[in-house]
C-alpha cells in the first residue's frame, strides 16, 4: 500500500510538470502581456521604460527561458510577486481569499450531504414511484441551469423582491459589527451564495446515492437478508445502506480537495473575495505568476483527490488490493 | 432430401417467432420505456429539436434582423427589408425591448432583434454544439480509453498519463485563455463556434477515456471473454465484437449526460464573454440577459423563455441518460 | 464598452500617475464628536432593516474591484487609486473647471536663461501646519522623497514622472553617473564606430532581424501577393536555391543580402541599437559600486517648506506633473529606503499612511475601512468611519436604493435614469471627457471610396438614441464636445444611405459577381473588432451594417474582443475597421491622434491619417492663444479629419453618481467631470 502511494505521487511529479509547462506556456503566448495592458494607450511611456517593466516582471525571456525560471523558483518555494496584488504569490493564495471559499464550499457539501443521502435512499427504495419521480426531476433541475441564472434569480427574488438577504457583499459595511455580530453578518451574506453552490451540487450527489443504492438493492445478499424476514427498515439501513457507503465514502473524500478550488462565477457574482475571483481576475489582466501558482494548486488538488479516492477505496473494501 | 431441410429449417424459425424471446437490446428499449421521466425527456427532446430546425425556415424574421421604430409615425419596420426608411435620423431609433405582440411573439430583445426567432436558432447551435463536442469527445476517448485498457504496458502508462494532465487543467480559465487566443490568430466569429468545438472536445476526452480504459479492463476479466480469447479470434473481431459493444452501455450513458452538460457550459462561456459572439444567437447569450438588472427586473420575456428552454434541454438529456442507465443494468428486474 | 472607456481613463490616468486626492476646504468647523461605533452590539439585525446602529457615521462607496494596491506609487487601478485619495493628499489639485489649484501647497513658476539654455524654475512652497496623520508636521523633504522614489533606478511602476519633467540632474541620478553627458558621449563614440564594423552591423541585423521585418516564416508573404523571401532575394541577386526551408540560412542570406544593398537604410537603427546596448552596460553596472549620486542637482531645498525644481525647456505640463504629485511621509515610507532598494516603500502596498483626512484601517472582506483623522488640516470629517467595499458593477445602483452602500458610480443608461426618477433617486450625471467612435484604418483599407462607402452604411443616430436616451448624445466630429473648442453647428458628415454606398463601392470599382462585390478576384471583406460586443451602445450599428453588407454581397466580421486584445490589435494595425473611445481627452491638441508622424509603432494614429494640410492646422491650432480663432480653426481641421472618412464618432456619454437617501446633499459640492465629492471626504455628510 505504502509503495503504491510512493508510486503514484512520484507519477504525479511528472504530471505536474507537464501540466506546468503546458499552463506557462499557453500563458505567454497570449498576444499581450501585463506589461502591454498597463502601458496600453499612455503615449508617455517610453519603449526604454517598457523594456525595463518587462524585464522586471520577468517577460522579456522566451518562453522556455522563463519556464526554466519559474520552475527553477518554485522548486525553492518561490512562486514569484504577483503582478496585480503586488505581493508574493503564496501570501495571496493562501490567503483569507482561500478560507473564505473553503468555508463557502464546505458549508454547502455538508448541506449537501444532508439533502442528497435521505433523499437519494428513498428515491432508490421506492423506484419508478411518484415520490422517485419528484425527487429526481427537483435535483436534476438544479443540475440543468447555469449558476449565475439561479444567482440572478435568487437575488432578484429574496434581495430586490423581497430585502430578506443583502444582494452582495460579505459584510454589511454600513455597520461596525464586531464578534458574534459580525460572524452573524456574514452569515447573511453568504446564504444566497451557499443556496446556490447547493442547488447546483445537490443534484449529481444524490443521483448517485440513488444509483448506488439500487445496486445493492439488487444484490443477492440484499434478497438473502430479506428472505430472512428481517424488516424491511433493517435491510435497508443495516444491510443495504452500509454497502452503498462504500462508494459513497471514497467519492467524497476525493471531492474535499476540490473544497479549496474557489468558485469563479458565484464568487463574482455576489462579490466575495475568494480565490476564484482572484483567478478570474488574474486571467483578465494576466498575472502570470499568480494564474501559474493557482493552476498548479488546482493540479494538486486534482491528483491529491483521486489519489485520496482511490486509497479510501482499498481502505473501505478490503478486497481490492494494490501491487 | 434438401426440401426436408428447408422445410425444417422453416418450422424451426417459425417456432422461434412464436414464442416471445426478446434481444437483449429489445429488454433495454422495453425497461426504457417503463421510466416516465425518460418518455418525457425524449419527448422534449424531439420537440426541441423541430422548433430549432424547422421554426427559422418558417420564421419571417433574421437571426440578427434590426427592427427600428420610428417615434412620430409610430411604425415599426426591419432594418434589413426596408432599409430606406432608416434614413429619417430625426425620429427613427432601435426598437430595443419591444412588446410582445402578433408580430413579436417574445418581444425584441436589447438590440432590437425578435427574441422568438432568436430562440430558434439558439437552441439549433447550442443543441449543434453540444452533440458535436460530445461526438469529438467521445470519439478521442473511446479510442484511446480503448488502446490503453487493451494494450495496457507502456501505451496504457503514457495515455492515462495525459489524461491525468488533461484533468489537472482548470477548464474556466483555460477557455478564456483559448478564447483569447482564438481571436488573437484571426478566427473568424461564425468559425468561432466550430473551433470552440473541436477545443472543448479536445479538452474534455479524458473522462471518457478514464471511464472506456475501466470498462475494458473489467470486460477483458470475464469469462467469456477469456474463452473467446482462447479461441484466438482476431484483435479486430475482438475489439469491435466484444470489447465494444460491452463497454457500449457505459458508453451511451455517459454520452447523453454530457450532451445536457455542454449545453451548460456554452452558456457559462457566454457568461464569461468568451462563447458564440454577437450577433449570432446561443441559449448561453441569450440566457445572459439576466445579468443585467434592467432586464431581470422589468423584462421577463427576455429571460424566462432561454432559461427555460435550457432547463428543459438539459433536463430531457439527464431524464434520458438516467433512463439508459436503469434500463441498461441487467441486474434491475424490478 | 463602459468597461473599455473606464479603462482607458484609468490607463491614461494611472499612466500619468496624477492623482486628484481629497481636497479640503480650509473652513474648520472644529471637530464635532460623533458617537462611537457600534461595538460589541449583540444585535443580528438583519442589513436593510430598520435598525442601524450607528448606519449615520458610516459613509459606504461601492467601488469596482480593489487591488489592494494603497500606494500612490505602485497602484494600477483607478479604483485603488480613490481609495488612496482618502488618506494620502497631493500638493495640488484640479478644480471643477480642470484648472491646477493650491491643496497641501502651491507651485509658482519663473522662466530663467542660462548659458543661452531656457529653464524654469517651479518653486514648491507647502503650507505650514500641514500633520501627517500620525502627527508628525510634513515638510519639504517629503515631498523630495516622494520625488526621489519615482526616479529611483530600480523603480518598477508604471509613473512616467523621470521622463516627463525633464529636471536638471534626472539623468545623472537615475544612471547613477556624475558624468552622464560624458557617458552618453562616449556611448555615441562607441556606437558610431560599431556602425563601420560589418560584423557587428551583421550581427545587429540578425539580432534585430532585419530590424522587425523577419518574422521567421517560410515560405513567407512579403507584399500580401505571394512574395516570398526566397522570392526577393533572386531579385536582389542572389540565390536561395537549397535553403528555401531553411529559416536560419535563409535569414543569414537575407542579412547579406540587406548589408550589401541597403545598408544605409539601417543606419539609423543600428546607432539607436548600439547606443543603448552601451548605455545599457554603463547603467548596469553603476550602482553596484555604491551609490555615486545621492541627490537630484536640479531639486534645491529653500527651507522647511520651501523647494525649487529647476526644469530644461519650457513644456506646459510640468506644473502639473509637479504639483499633483502625493505627498507621502519620508519618516515612515522612507524608513529603509536607500537609493537603489524600494522594498521599504513597497512594504507599505497596502497600508496607505499620509495627510488625508481619513486613516486607514482595514481591507478585509472586500470592503475598505478609514476611520477619521481628526487632526487633518481642513477641518474634523463629518463621518467617523468611511468604507470602500466592492460591488458588482450590475449590482451597484441596486444595492443604493436597497440602502447597502451610500455613495456609487453605476453606468448610465436610459432606462436606469427613468428608474432614478420614478424613485427620485439624488443622482449627479456628468459628462465624460471623452467620447466613442468607430474608426477605420487608412492602412488596411487604402481605398478613400471604400471606407466612404462604409461610413454612408452606419447607423449611429438610431442606436444611440434607443441605448443611451439623455444620458448620451450622437457627436458629429472627432473631438471631446466638453471641450471649449467643440464645434457645436457641426452637421452630420457621412449620413446613412445605403445607396450612396453601392455608388462608393461601385466606384472603388467593386462590382457584383455572382451576389457578391468583387474586386481583382477578391471579396469585399472588413474586419471589425469591438469590445464586450453583448452589451455595446455600438453593436446595433455593425450589425445593421453586417446586414447591410451581407445584401451588397460584402463580407463584415464582427470580432468580439477582450478589450486588452482589441487594443492590442488596434496597436498592432491588424484590424480594418474597430470600435473603441477615447477617455481623458481634456485638450484641443489632436496631433496625437491624427498626426502623421503618430502612424508609427507605438504612436495614436492607428487610422494612418497622413496629411501635411492636416498638421500644419494642427500646429496652428496648438499655438493659436485666441479661442475664437482657434474653434475656427479646429472646425476646419475637424471637416479635413473627417474628409478622410477614417473616423465616425459616435457619441458622447454621461457618467452618473448616486447617492443613497442616508447622504445629505448639501454636503455634496458641485460635480463637474474633474471635481466630485472624492474631492471632498471630510465634507460629505449623512443624514441621522
Amino acid at each position: 500500500m505504502r509503495q503504491y502511494i510512493i508510486r503514484r505521487i512520484l507519477i504525479s511529479v511528472l504530471v505536474l510538470l507537464g501540466v506546468s509547462f503546458l499552463i506557462y506556456g499557453m500563458l505567454r503566448i497570449m498576444p499581450s502581456d501585463f506589461v502591454d495592458q498597463l502601458t496600453a494607450g499612455n503615449p508617455k511611456i517610453t519603449s526604454e521604460q517598457k523594456e525595463a517593466l518587462k524585464e522586471a516582471y520577468g517577460l522579456n525571456t522566451g518562453i522556455l527561458e522563463g519556464y526554466v525560471n519559474w520552475l527553477g523558483d518554485a522548486l525553492h518555494g518561490d512562486f514569484g510577486t504577483s503582478f496585480t496584488y503586488r505581493k508574493p504569490v503564496t501570501e495571496v493564495l493562501f490567503s483569507s481569499k482561500l478560507w473564505v471559499s473553503f468555508t463557502l464550499s464546505a458549508i454547502a457539501f455538508v448541506i449537501e450531504l444532508i439533502i442528497a443521502i435521505p433523499l437519494g435512499i428513498i428515491a432508490a427504495r421506492k423506484q419508478y414511484s411518484k415520490t422517485d419521480y419528484a425527487i429526481v426531476f427537483c435535483a436534476l433541475a438544479g443540475l440543468s441551469l447555469p449558476s449565475f441564472f439561479f444567482a440572478a434569480v435568487l437575488r432578484r427574488v429574496f434581495s430586490i423582491g423581497l430585502g430578506w438577504l443583502p444582494l452582495s457583499g460579505m459584510v454589511t459595511a454600513k455597520q461596525n459589527f464586531t464578534g458574534l455580530a459580525h460572524i452573524a453578518d456574514m452569515g447573511m451574506h453568504f446564504i444566497l451564495p451557499i443556496v446556490v453552490f447547493v442547488i447546483l451540487g445537490v443534484g449529481s450527489w444524490l443521483r448517485y446515492v440513488r444509483t448506488n443504492m439500487l445496486e445493492v438493492l439488487n444484490a443477492d445478499y440484499v434478497r438473502t437478508a430479506r428472505a430472512k424476514g428481517l424488516s424491511e427498515h433493517k435491510v435497508i439501513y443495516k444491510h443495504a445502506f452500509r454497502n452503498t457507503l462504500i462508494p459513497i465514502v471514497t467519492f467524497i473524500g476525493g471531492s474535499i480537495p476540490g473544497l479549496f478550488s474557489g468558485a469563479i462565477i458565484t464568487e463574482s457574482i455576489f462579490s466575495i473575495d475568494g480565490i476564484g475571483k482572484a483567478a478570474i481576475d488574474a486571467v483578465h489582466t494576466n498575472d502570470i505568476p499568480f494564474l501559474m501558482a493557482y493552476m498548479m494548486f488546482l493540479a494538486v488538488l486534482t491528483i491529491l483527490g483521486t489519489l485520496i479516492s482511490d486509497v479510501l477505496y482499498a481502505v473501505v473494501d478490503p478486497r481490492v488490493r494494490y501491487n | 432430401m434438401a426440401e426436408i431441410q428447408s422445410i425444417n429449417e422453416q418450422e424451426v424459425i417459425e417456432h422461434e417467432k412464436s414464442q416471445v424471446v426478446y434481444t437483449p437490446g429489445q429488454l433495454v428499449i422495453k425497461r426504457f420505456f417503463r421510466n416516465k421521466l425518460a418518455i418525457l425527456g425524449l419527448g422534449i427532446i424531439i420537440a426541441v429539436v423541430l422548433f430549432a430546425v424547422i421554426g427559422p425556415m418558417i420564421s419571417p424574421h433574421g437571426e440578427s434582423e434590426i427592427f427600428y421604430k420610428n417615434d412620430s409615425t409610430g411604425e415599426i419596420f426591419s432594418g434589413t427589408k426596408e432599409p430606406e426608411k432608416l434614413k429619417d435620423i430625426a425620429n427613427v431609433g432601435v426598437y430595443v425591448k419591444g412588446e410582445m405582440d402578433s408580430q413579436f411573439w417574445l418581444g425584441t430583445d436589447a438590440n432590437g432583434m425578435d427574441t422568438f426567432t432568436r430562440l430558434m436558432y439558439g437552441c439549433r447551435i447550442s443543441l449543434m454544439f453540444s452533440i458535436v463536442v460530445t461526438i469529438i469527445e467521445m470519439l478521442l476517448g473511446i479510442t484511446l480509453g480503448g488502446i490503453a485498457g487493451y494494450y495496457g504496458g507502456k501505451v496504457d502508462m503514457i495515455i492515462m498519463r495525459l489524461v491525468e494532465i488533461f484533468y489537472c487543467i482548470p477548464f474556466v480559465p483555460l477557455m478564456l485563455l483559448v478564447s483569447t487566443m482564438m481571436v488573437a490568430f484571426g478566427i473568424l466569429p461564425e468559425q468561432k463556434i466550430y473551433w470552440l468545438m473541436m477545443i472543448m472536445g479536445f479538452f474534455n476526452w479524458s473522462g471518457v477515456a478514464r471511464m472506456v480504459r475501466g470498462q475494458v479492463l473489467t470486460i477483458r476479466e470475464m469469462d467469456y471473454m477469456q474463452a473467446a480469447e482462447a479461441g484466438g479470434i482476431s484483435v479486430r473481431r475482438k475489439i469491435f465484437k466484444h470489447l465494444i459493444p460491452n463497454a457500449m452501455p457505459v458508453i451511451i450513458v455517459m454520452a447523453s449526460m454530457d450532451l445536457g452538460s455542454f449545453i451548460l457550459t456554452e452558456s457559462t462561456l457566454s457568461y464569461l464573454g468568451v462563447g458564440i459572439s454577437t450577433p449570432f444567437a446561443s441559449l448561453g447569450t441569450m440566457i445572459q440577459a439576466v445579468n443585467q438588472s434592467v432586464i431581470l427586473k422589468n423584462y421577463l420575456n427576455l429571460w424566462i423563455p432561454p432559461g427555460i428552454m435550457l432547463l428543459l434541454i438539459v433536463l430531457a438529456f439527464n431524464f434520458i441518460g438516467d433512463g439508459l442507465r436503469d434500463a441498461f443494468d441487467p441486474k434491475m428486474k424490478r | 464598452m463602459k468597461k473599455s472607456m473606464k479603462k482607458l481613463l484609468a490607463l491614461g490616468l494611472s499612466g500619468a500617475m496624477v492623482l486628484s486626492l481629497a481636497a479640503c476646504g480650509s473652513d474648520d468647523k472644529g471637530t464635532t464628536a460623533a458617537p462611537g461605533p457600534s461595538g460589541d452590539e449583540p444585535t443580528t439585525t438583519a442589513p436593510g432593516g430598520d435598525e442601524k446602529v450607528g448606519a449615520g457615521d458610516t459613509l459606504v462607496v461601492g467601488s469596482t474591484e480593489l487591488n489592494g494596491v494603497f500606494t500612490p506609487f505602485f497602484y494600477n487601478s483607478n479604483y485603488d487609486a480613490n481609495v488612496i485619495g482618502a488618506a494620502i493628499e497631493s500638493i495640488c489639485e484640479l478644480d471643477a473647471n480642470n484648472e491646477m489649484v493650491p491643496n497641501l501647497g502651491e507651485v509658482t513658476q519663473e522662466e530663467v536663461e542660462e548659458d543661452g539654455k531656457t529653464y524654469v524654475n517651479y518653486t514648491i512652497k507647502l503650507k505650514d501646519g500641514i500633520k501627517f496623520s500620525d502627527g508628525e508636521p510634513m515638510t519639504i523633504d517629503d515631498v523630495i522623497f516622494t520625488y526621489k522614489v519615482y526616479c529611483d533606478p530600480t523603480y518598477d511602476g508604471i509613473a512616467t514622472f523621470r521622463n516627463a519633467v525633464k529636471i536638471v540632474g534626472m539623468n545623472e541620478y537615475f544612471y547613477d553617473t556624475p558624468d552622464y553627458e560624458g557617458k552618453v558621449k562616449e556611448a555615441g563614440e562607441k556606437a558610431a564606430a560599431d556602425i563601420e564594423d560589418e560584423a557587428k552591423f551583421k550581427a545587429f541585423l540578425k539580432e534585430s532581424n532585419l530590424d522587425g521585418w523577419w518574422d521567421g516564416e517560410l515560405p513567407g508573404d512579403l507584399d500580401g501577393e505571394g512574395m516570398t523571401w526566397a522570392d526577393y532575394l533572386k531579385g536582389e541577386g542572389f540565390d536561395p536555391t537549397g535553403i528555401e526551408n531553411d529559416a536560419d540560412a535563409m535569414l543569414d542570406m537575407l542579412v547579406d543580402c540587406e548589408f550589401q544593398n541597403y545598408r544605409d537604410g539601417y543606419v539609423d537603427a543600428a546607432t539607436a541599437y548600439f547606443n543603448q546596448q552601451y548605455l545599457d552596460e554603463f547603467i548596469k553596472g553603476n550602482l553596484e559600486d555604491g551609490v555615486d549620486v545621492k541627490d537630484i542637482s536640479g531639486i534645491t531645498r529653500v527651507d522647511d517648506l520651501t523647494c525649487v525644481v529647476k526644469v530644461e525647456g519650457v513644456d506646459i505640463s510640468a506644473a502639473r506633473n509637479l504639483g499633483l504629485n502625493s505627498v507621502v511621509p519620508e519618516h515612515i515610507y522612507g524608513k529603509d529606503y536607500v537609493k537603489g532598494d524600494l522594498s521599504g516603500v513597497k512594504k507599505l502596498n497596502d497600508t496607505p499612511i499620509g495627510s488625508g483626512p481619513f486613516i486607514f484601517e482595514s481591507f478585509e472582506n472586500n470592503v475598505v475601512t478609514f476611520k477619521r483623522n481628526e487632526n487633518y488640516w481642513g477641518g474634523c470629517p463629518k463621518v467617523e468611519y468611511l468604507k470602500f467595499q466592492v460591488v458588482d458593477e450590475e449590482q451597484k445602483k441596486d444595492s443604493v436604493l436597497n440602502g447597502e452602500i451610500d455613495i456609487t458610480d453605476p453606468s448610465a443608461s436610459k432606462e436606469i435614469v427613468e428608474e432614478l426618477d420614478a424613485l427620485g433617486a439624488n443622482y449627479s450625471l456628468v459628462p465624460f471627457a471623452g467620447y466613442g467612435y468607430i474608426a477605420i484604418s487608412a492602412k488596411n483599407v487604402p481605398d478613400q471610396k471604400v471606407r466612404e462607402g462604409l461610413m454612408h452604411l452606419m447607423t449611429r443616430n438610431q442606436a444611440i438614441k434607443t441605448y443611451y436616451g439623455d444620458v448620451a448624445h450622437v457627436i458629429e466630429r472627432p473631438m471631446c464636445p466638453v471641450l471649449a473648442e467643440y464645434p457645436t453647428d457641426a452637421e452630420e458628415y457621412w449620413g446613412y444611405d445605403p445607396d450612396k454606398a453601392v455608388e462608393c463601392f461601385k466606384e472603388a470599382g467593386y462590382e457584383t459577381v455572382d451576389g457578391k462585390l468583387m474586386k481583382d478576384g477578391k471579396q469585399l471583406t472588413i474586419n471589425v473588432g469591438i469590445g464586450s460586443a453583448a452589451t455595446h451602445p455600438s453593436t446595433p450599428v455593425l450589425t445593421q451594417m453586417k446586414e447591410d453588407m451581407d445584401k451588397l454581397g460584402a463580407v463584415l466580421n464582427i470580432q468580439d474582443m477582450d478589450f486588452n486584445l482589441l487594443s492590442d490589435a488596434v496597436d498592432g494595425d491588424s484590424l480594418d475597421m474597430w470600435v473603441m473611445a477615447w477617455g481623458n481627452s481634456t485638450d484641443c491638441d489632436l496631433r496625437q491622434i491624427f498626426g502623421s508622424e503618430y502612424t508609427k509603432a507605438g504612436g495614436s494614429n492607428r487610422t494612418w491619417v497622413q496629411d501635411p494640410e492636416i498638421d500644419a492646422l494642427m500646429e496652428e491650432v496648438v499655438n493659436t492663444l485666441d479661442l475664437e480663432k482657434r474653434k475656427e480653426l479646429v472646425a476646419k481641421e475637424l471637416d479635413m479629419i473627417m474628409s478622410w472618412a477614417t473616423y465616425m464618432p459616435v457619441y458622447q456619454r454621461s457618467d452618473m453618481l448616486l447617492y443613497s437617501d442616508a447622504v445629505n446633499m448639501d454636503s455634496i459640492p458641485e460635480t463637474s467631470t474633474f471635481y466630485s465629492y472624492l474631492n471632498e471626504l471630510e465634507k460629505v455628510e449623512l443624514n441621522h
